[in-house]
């Protein structure tokens, strides 16, 4: 079996597919964030008397607004998978997910959310009872509490990586099989996903730095380095399974 | 005459880079992080499929980072020369001195102003 590519390999194939194509990745880029950062803003804070209630209603919202973004992803996985297979992509493909299988995207969507939520829950029960309670403070547990949850989130947006990409390709299996196959795709190949990722850490030190300005480029370019990623070892599972 | 795209992405940059290199006369820190930084990634995304620089892509690539080093020295000489005022009297007194005489008010008085900004009262 051919080697896999290297993780230079695959941010040179990366390049490669934006090259002349940048402007609509990174309008659809801008849109994900502006869309996500406008909901996110509904997330935070509610406070209300009560911890249950103010738990419920951050738990409804965070859900709600998670599914709606891992949507939006899911469309910009398409415009970079379309990218890679040098097929043009268009800024309407960002909602390819709530136009084409959108029930079984929605699946797809709501276990990962879910997830997502099950690793940011100490923090929601946290901050509700401490809204609740009037009391201020505390800011050590909750930045370990955020820190722990992003960690755990991480984790799984490694281990469901391939899972949206797998729904492109495949549009008519379940959304079980494809979340089943997608953690079985990267089995083995995890650490070098996350190599990858931490790859563009100084990049995203840019980003900081210049304010979110140069992270329209630094996510395209980021996305399109998973999507080679994706490209890479689907393709070599087919030779495989070929022979 | 039409350009390739990858031509055109280290024009970009390269424009981006030098005006992050003139805006540390005119808006040092802020401007030149923002413009230096795309610069910087821009002329990044400029090799394509290979993983060298271009000449003219690397010329781009190294303004933008010279330009990001010397607002990132400036940037943590301010903040260091900010905390030294904050202890030494006598740096005060020159720093209020020099305040005065540029902005008509004295090291009290601006002090006082951040304090209401970043406290809510005086």
């Amino acid at each position: 079996m051919a080697a896999f590519k290297s993780i230079k390999r695959l941010k040179a194939d990366a390049r490669a597919s934006l090259l002349g194509n940048l402007i609509t990745p990174v309008i659809s880029v801008l849109l994900y964030l502006a869309t996500t950062a406008v909901l996110t803003e509904l997330i935070a804070n509610f406070r209300t008397g009560s911890v249950l209630l103010s738990l419920l209603l951050s738990v409804i919202v965070f859900l709600v607004v998670n599914i709606c973004a891992k949507m939006l992803r899911i469309g910009l996985c398409c415009i970079f998978l379309r990218l890679q297979l040098r097929k043009g992509a268009r800024i309407s493909d960002l909602f390819y997910g709530f136009r084409n299988s959108s029930d079984t995207a929605v699946k797809i969507s709501t276990h990962l959310a879910l997830l997502e939520l099950l690793c940011m829950m100490p923090l929601f029960i946290a901050l509700s009872v401490l809204s609740a309670k009037g009391i201020s403070g505390h800011r050590g547990v909750l930045l370990f509490l955020f820190a722990a949850g992003s960690c755990a989130s991480f984790f799984f947006r490694i281990y469901y990586a391939l899972s949206p990409y797998l729904f492109l390709d495949f549009p008519g299996l379940s959304a079980r099989s494809l979340l089943s196959g997608g953690a079985k795709m990267i089995r083995g190949h995890r650490i070098r996903l996350f190599r990858l990722y931490l790859s563009f850490l100084p990049l995203h030190m840019l980003t900081i730095i210049s304010m979110g300005v140069a992270g329209l480029w630094v996510s395209s370019y980021s996305q399109a380095a998973e999507a080679a990623f994706y490209r890479d070892l689907i393709m070599k599972i087919r030779a495989k399974d070929k022979r | 005459m039409v350009q390739a795209p990858r031509d055109r992405l280290i024009r970009f940059a390269t424009s981006l880079s030098v005006l992050a290199a003139f805006s540390t006369l005119s808006f040092p820190v802020v401007l030149p992080f923002m413009l230096g930084s795309t610069a910087l990634v821009l002329a990044i995304l400029s090799k394509g499929g290979s993983e060298r620089f271009t000449p003219k892509g690397k010329r781009a690539a190294m303004i933008a980072a010279v330009t990001i080093a010397v607002n990132a020295a400036l940037f943590i000489a301010s903040v260091f020369y900010f905390f030294k005022i904050l202890r030494d009297p006598a740096l005060q007194e020159q720093f209020s001195a020099l305040l005065y005489k540029t902005y008509g008010i004295t090291y009290e008085e601006f002090m006082n102003r951040y304090s209401v900004i970043f406290t809510g009262r005086p």
